[in-house]
């Protein structure tokens, strides 16, 4: 089934770059609104090697598409794509939320971003985000920061006050379950409403982190 | 029923109360110090927490009104903590044992002595209430009971890590008190693990005066 969507794109693509130079000109956007990509696997694409420097998705109207079927958790690789200076995407239209392999309180959850998260991120750790309950002081920030800050696989921590957020950045190639996550949050004396998880950096975003760091600096 | 066990009774009964300091009782693992000075007594505690339910530690306590010092162990325990995306509320009971003394001029003898209380609180980034009720016998030395509730507001909602101030009211009855109720406003200030108090009785004429630091 796959190869027969595969030969269908194939053949659109070839279509398209056939049309007369009046029809290229039409924006982008236009071929995409019909699309249906809720029962597409991206599952096996492989990314890596496309050149998406001269797509322009200024005029893509993505609010009609449906993602919410679509399951990105599997063999996507997007650390190697280069989107160019072209693709600006503000993810708007989309509730990456409800997508499989993203636990739902994802984008609520603000990461923080702290010199000294940014610094951790940057070493390539995994990040945690936990939306805590009952934070309201500093003597909560304190009981996450040393519980966390104890463990031998956490490389930094930070609690918002304002958005109630535990931020968690791991050791390079560390791991921390949900589990681990809730019950440490327990032992400090408060408790869990959601999780959410950003995957260790890639050479891309180390680059753009030690960059911000730069500037909080 | 005699004086003291009343007193003590009475001190569980009335229940509803909260700590004259934030949480009595830390993280797991945590080492709390607080030391409170008020218009009556002078004390300071030194407590651990084995489990985010419970504390234990080292009280010591000076009755400056009627010249007894107190030592002994009090343990503390949540009962009881709501969770919300903007409060958090407590129920605390706490109860110490230990041995007190006259002091001062006070000729009484050493006496097995000990205490009951609870506290419960209720707190957002920007408003605070407390109340605490407490029952303390001292053997022959003395018996006593006391209670308090503070309501406080925050200015402004300090960031994590920022200092945070609190304008503060406190009302206590002390029945045996020569001003059995009074009022004392005090300040609050709270940055990362420490805080601290500052106040003073409008009847009593005295500064209230609180230390606590969590490590």
């Amino acid at each position: 089934m796959k190869r027969i969507h595969l030969t269908i794109l194939t053949v659109l693509l070839a279509g398209t770059m056939a049309l007369p130079a009046a029809a290229q000109d039409a924006p982008v956007g236009a071929h995409h609104d019909p699309m249906d990509h809720s029962k597409m696997d991206h599952g096996d694409m492989d990314h890596s090697k496309m050149d998406h420097s001269k797509m322009d998705h200024g005029d893509m109207d993505h609010s009609k598409m449906d993602h919410a079927k679509m399951d990105h958790s599997k063999k996507m690789d997007h650390s190697k794509m280069d989107h160019g200076d072209h693709h600006d995407h503000d993810g708007a239209g989309h509730d990456h939320a409800a997508m499989p392999g993203v636990e739902a309180p994802a984008s609520s959850i603000a990461f923080a971003s702290t010199p000294e998260i940014l610094a951790a991120q940057a070493r390539g750790g995994e990040t945690l985000g936990a939306s805590v309950l009952g934070a309201v002081c500093d003597f909560c920030v304190k009981a996450m920061n040393k519980t966390f800050g104890k463990q031998k696989t956490v490389a930094a921590t930070y609690v918002d006050l304002d958005t109630k957020v535990l931020t968690i950045v791991l050791k390079p190639g560390e791991t921390m379950s949900d589990k681990t996550v809730r019950k440490l949050v327990k032992k400090s004396g408060y408790k869990i409403d959601g999780i959410a998880r950003l995957p260790a950096a890639t050479p891309m975003q180390k680059r753009l982190d030690r960059a911000r760091l730069d500037l909080a600096e | 029923m005699g004086m003291r066990s009343l007193v003590l009774s009475l001190s569980v009964l009335c229940g509803l109360a909260a700590p004259a300091l934030a949480r009595p009782v830390s993280y797991e693992g945590g080492w709390t110090v607080i030391a409170e000075h008020d218009r009556q007594s002078t004390s300071g505690l030194l407590h651990y927490t084995p489990d985010p339910a419970f504390s234990i530690g080292l009280r010591t306590e000076r009755d400056r009104v009627n010249d007894i010092q107190f030592t002994g162990l009090q343990g503390t325990w949540l009962a009881k903590r709501w969770f919300g995306e903007d409060f958090q509320a407590n129920l605390y009971f706490f109860a110490a044992g230990g041995e007190a003394h006259g002091v001062s001029g006070n000729p009484g003898g050493s006496e097995a002595a000990g205490m009951i209380g609870v506290m419960a609180d209720w707190e957002t980034r920007r408003w605070f209430l407390s109340y605490r009720a407490r029952g303390s016998d001292f053997g022959k030395l003395d018996a006593s009971a006391m209670q308090a509730a503070r309501v406080g507001w925050a200015p402004y909602e300090g960031d994590t890590g920022d200092l945070h101030t609190w304008f503060m009211v406190e009302i206590d009855n002390r029945p045996e008190a020569e001003n059995p109720v009074d009022v004392t406003p005090l300040l609050r200030f709270f940055k990362d693990a420490a805080l601290f108090e500052i106040g003073y009785s409008i009847g009593d004429d005295k500064p209230m005066i609180n230390l606590q630091y969590r490590f």
